[in-house]
């Protein structure tokens, strides 16, 4: 089973064909990802998911930077931990 | 990093004999060459320079050269997937995605082919499948002009993202580069701004140029 490790990151680029672009936060690496890998995902499109550039993604991604889940986040999960400091 | 292979219209050297599957242009008739697309598989990268570039053509160039591109990269202007026929491919233009013969490109422009040589034939058939997927897809000149704008600034530059136009809309490289991510789930190119140009897809190190010539019709 491949090394999997857990990222955060916005959204760069969407297409309605399925396929977004990740670009993380720390790393500044870019991930690409299908809508399939979106938790419960069920065939939406991205507007119905709220997805548009510079939404704010969880996702978890293998050495070689294959993503294998993309959870959505509500907000830039930075802000929300400066707001509670 | 090898030098590009290019095949040029004004290369009069042919390899072999090419017969027609049916009416061409007369144009092309009288031009006499067609590309030996026999080395061509599926799901091929095209990439076109214009001889003599339109206005669009030269402000794509310009634009990929003030952002930072080499000139060897920043010339190509145009990019397309080969559908594997010997004749058609699927491109973004001004009218949209569609499919058309490479005819209206061979006497008049610059062409390279490249390919990602890791691929499997099912996987080079399933990036020319989803680019046909975006078929009749409306062509994103909009993002054209927010590139133009980049441009000014250094495509280089981080945090330069694209506002959200137009995600039904697509440009030429787009289309290349996203058919090849949905199928391999690799980026072929990490641009700044996050959306691909063909300069980018000339400078890939992801894809190798494939050797082709020209037949005589």
């Amino acid at each position: 089973m491949p090394d999997i490790e857990q990222h955060e990151g916005k959204i760069l680029r969407i297409n309605n064909a399925g396929l977004g672009i990740i670009e993380d936060e720390r790393s500044q690496q870019q991930f690409v990802f299908t809508f399939d890998k979106i938790q419960n995902y069920r065939g939406e499109e991205a507007r119905q998911l709220g997805l548009t550039v510079g939404t704010y993604v969880r996702f978890s991604a293998t050495a070689d930077c294959q993503v294998t889940t993309v959870e959505i986040l509500p907000k830039n999960p930075h802000a929300v931990r400066i707001s509670r400091e | 990093m090898p030098g590009q292979i290019v095949l040029d219209p004004r290369d009069r050297t042919t390899t072999g004999r090419w017969i027609p599957p049916g009416p061409i242009p007369p144009s092309l008739r009288q031009f006499g060459q067609f590309p030996n697309t026999h080395a061509w598989h599926p799901g091929d990268l095209l990439l076109f320079s214009a001889l003599i570039p339109s206005r669009m053509s030269r402000a794509i160039i310009r634009g990929q050269e003030r952002g930072g591109y080499a000139p060897e990269d920043a010339r190509w202007h145009h990019a397309a997937v080969y559908l594997g026929d010997g004749i058609t491919i699927c491109e973004a233009s001004i009218g949209g995605v569609h499919c058309v013969p490479v005819y209206r490109y061979v006497e008049t422009h610059l062409l390279r082919i490249r390919r990602d040589e890791t691929l499997s034939p099912d996987k080079r058939w399933l990036i020319a499948m989803n680019a046909l997927t975006r078929l009749g897809s409306r062509y994103a000149l909009e993002r054209i002009f927010s590139l133009a704008r980049q441009a000014r600034q250094g495509y280089w530059r981080r945090g330069n993202t694209l506002p959200l136009l137009g995600m039904r809309a697509v440009i030429c490289s787009e289309l290349c580069n996203d058919s090849y991510s949905l199928v391999t789930g690799r980026l072929l190119v990490a641009a700044a701004s996050g959306t691909v140009k063909p300069a980018d897809l000339s400078m890939t190190p992801q894809l190798v140029d494939v050797e082709t010539s020209w037949l005589r019709i």
